[in-house]
């Protein structure tokens, strides 16, 4: 008996679904971003007409002679260091804490708590928190003269503005890591834990021996989101600090946009592309490190 | 190598659902029992119980003399293998069994030496680097087992070890596991819902059902003198024939019907009620006489064309075995199952004398299903 090949479906269906959102990804994700990176060759008074006079490397050679910008590149690296660090650590905490049997019944609330910032307008929350730091009426320091301990300098203090725009940034995208996580910690066999059990480990044995080394999933994926993501602070140092107090939150990408609020389009540009290359590589490492040990 | 007790051991949800009634059992030293009943009978729980994994309800677990009610499963010193294997995905297979001896920081040469010993037992010396990911079925299993022998514990808990694989497979490592019994003369408890590896392995079985212990007894016992109509129906491949009948003046009356009258003789088949019966049924305080009979295959024999004792029958069905048929027959209004030689080949519906081996006759009682002896 013969027995049908197979058809495979037309190639024109195939282009018919992808096209629209390749076009749209062509159009809105990379155009800009080739467009971008033109500009930071170009003079800025001319960057935006239709000849634009080409400059070279100049516009990096600008910035790289320029202390504000070094200054906020140190910035932005030390922060972004910190803040994955302290995002990923909690939300694996965090993760394990829903995951555990500890929290009985509180465990919809606990998941609510921690997912609700995500879905709240990063804009709305950040006015929040700014309130929230305010010397003079912030219920922050409100509860802590209350419980009569050293008041926090919240934003108004350049040693304090950094770790109060990392709590607020904390705070907003937490949920986010935590759910990926819990995703994580889900496909784990609970046999595992029982095996682990039997073989003589307590319960740190049990998760640095067992559970943390098969997280290793979640911890590549949150890693390099979150990098991408602290690389990038904007909005957060736009809304509560606009880079101040004396430059203290002043990370790249505000710069760039003071400069480009200035009209200096070369310089700005360059920045961003020089940020976005520092995007790519240390995603691209950690990516390859991951495979890697694998 | 230790001794297990049981004494009153209860397992109840929320205080209401109950799944483990009250079980006494005593494991001795060196003794391989396996648990045995249908899913939901309680067999892994009450293991799991022994192994720490649940909290007991009521009555006492004693391992080694000593009471572990309230003990962790690392302060009570056993292992176990679990069903779907629980290795760690992330460790070479001589991680996996040095695990447990690393943390009771055992010298690392020590753990080298048992590690290898259990390896080579188990054939598995060869691929000890590799990850688990990497291994087949019963390879995962031996390295599970591995991980247990490694560690010389006092007591070794199965959890069903071979359910997750092939036929084929099962019955090689169901050989390994009694040889591996007899090498190490390990105390071993084992839960499976099969009976052929339960008879084959134990040298005692537990027959549980919905967490009560319907009997517990050496394999040969369980087959031949099974206390309750549940163990003589979960033992045995087919298992016995289980049919309701009526004693009635000396006669075993098959099919439960009483003779009503001269039409009716013909679908009634009865025998005679044997010796070793006689005594209890009479002493029975079923004044209705009714009973449930059992009989198994084996002992259901083809009988000479001109015996006049024997019942007639007919076929049913057939299903040839190769070395053996099991052959279907309507003695009456029931029918029986019958291990028959391999050369059987009469047609379905052709009548032909049987006989019932009255030495191995069975009654059970209807209402509580215990044996009557």
């Amino acid at each position: 008996m013969m027995l049908a090949k197979p058809s495979s479906p037309p190639m024109g269906i195939f282009w018919l679904f992808v096209l629209p959102f390749a076009l749209l990804t062509a159009v809105f994700g990379v155009w800009p971003i080739v467009l971008s990176i033109q500009t930071s060759f170009t003079a800025s008074a001319t960057a935006l007409k239709t000849n634009p006079e080409w400059v070279g490397w100049l516009n990096y050679a600008a910035i790289f002679a320029d202390p504000v910008f070094i200054e906020s590149l140190w910035r932005t690296l030390i922060y972004t260091a910190l803040a994955v660090v302290s995002t990923i650590g909690f939300a694996m905490l965090y993760a394990l804490l829903l995951n555990s049997t500890f929290i009985g019944k509180g465990r919809t609330l606990f998941k609510l708590a921690i997912f609700l910032p995500v879905v709240t307008p990063d804009i709305a929350g950040y006015v929040v928190w700014r309130w929230l730091y305010d010397q003079s009426f912030g219920a922050i320091n409100m509860a802590l003269s209350a419980l009569s301990l050293p008041t926090f300098g919240g934003l108004a203090n350049m040693e304090t503005a950094t770790q109060a725009v990392l709590i607020a940034e904390l705070w907003h995208h937490a949920g986010f890591y935590v759910v990926i996580f819990l995703a994580n910690l889900a496909l784990l066999d609970k046999g595992q834990m029982e095996a682990a059990d039997i073989d003589g480990a307590n319960a740190w044995q049990k998760f640095w021996h067992v559970v943390f080394p098969q997280l290793r999933p979640a911890l590549l994926v949150n890693s390099v989101y979150a990098l991408i993501q602290y690389l990038k602070t904007f909005t957060v140092v736009a809304i509560m600090t606009k880079g101040g107090p004396n430059d203290a939150t002043n990370f790249i990408s505000y710069y760039a946009y003071q400069l480009f609020d200035q009209g200096r389009y070369g310089e700005a540009t360059a920045m961003a592309s020089v940020l976005f290359a520092g995007v790519i590589v240390l995603a691209a490492s950690l990516m390859r490190l991951q495979k890697q040990k694998v | 190598m230790a001794g297990v007790e049981l004494k009153q051991v209860v397992k109840s949800y929320d205080g209401k659902n109950t799944v483990i009634q009250g079980i006494d059992l005593e494991i001795r030293p060196g003794e391989f029992v396996v648990f045995v009943g249908p899913s939901g009978c309680g067999k892994s729980t009450l293991l799991r119980m022994i192994a720490g994994l649940e909290s007991i309800s009521g009555g006492d677990v004693i391992i080694d003399g000593r009471r572990v009610n309230d003990e962790p499963p690392r302060a009570r010193d056993i292992a176990m293998v679990f069903q779907d294997y629980a290795l760690y995905p992330h460790k070479s297979l001589y991680d996996n069994m040095a695990f447990g001896l690393r943390l009771r920081k055992t010298p690392e040469d020590e753990i080298k030496r048992r590690v290898l010993d259990a390896a080579r037992l188990l054939r598995i010396d060869h691929m000890l680097d590799r990850k688990p990911a990497a291994l087949s079925g019963g390879q995962r299993q031996r390295v599970a087992i591995g991980r247990a022998i490694v560690r010389k514990p006092k007591v070794f808990l199965f959890d069903e070890p071979l359910s997750n694989l092939d036929a084929q497979l099962r019955g090689e490592m169901r050989t390994e596991i009694k040889k591996l019994h007899q090498r190490l003369g390990a105390t071993i408890i084992y839960v499976t819902h099969d009976q052929v590896e339960a008879m084959t392995l134990a040298d005692r079985i537990a027959v549980l059902s919905a967490g009560n212990l319907m009997q517990y007894a050496t394999p040969h016992q369980i087959y031949t003198q099974p206390r309750a109509t549940f163990v003589a129906g979960f033992t045995g491949s087919p298992a016995m024939n289980l049919l309701p009948c009526n004693v009635q003046n000396g006669q075993i009356v098959l099919g439960g019907q009483k003779e009503t009258g001269r039409n009716e003789t013909e679908r009634i088949a009865s025998v005679g009620l044997p010796p070793h019966l006689q005594n209890s049924t009479a002493k029975s305080t079923h004044e209705d006489g009714r009973y449930v009979f059992g009989i198994r295959p084996e002992n259901i024999h083809l009988a000479p064309a001109d015996d006049r004792s024997a019942l007639s029958a007919s076929v049913v069905v057939a299903e040839p075995l190769g070395a053996e048929t099991l052959v279907t027959f309507k003695v009456g209004a029931c029918e029986v199952v019958a291990r028959c030689p391999a050369n059987f080949h009469e047609r379905v519906g052709t009548a032909m004398p049987i006989y019932f081996d009255q030495q191995h006759m069975h009654l059970f009682d209807t209402g509580t299903g215990l044996a009557i002896r």
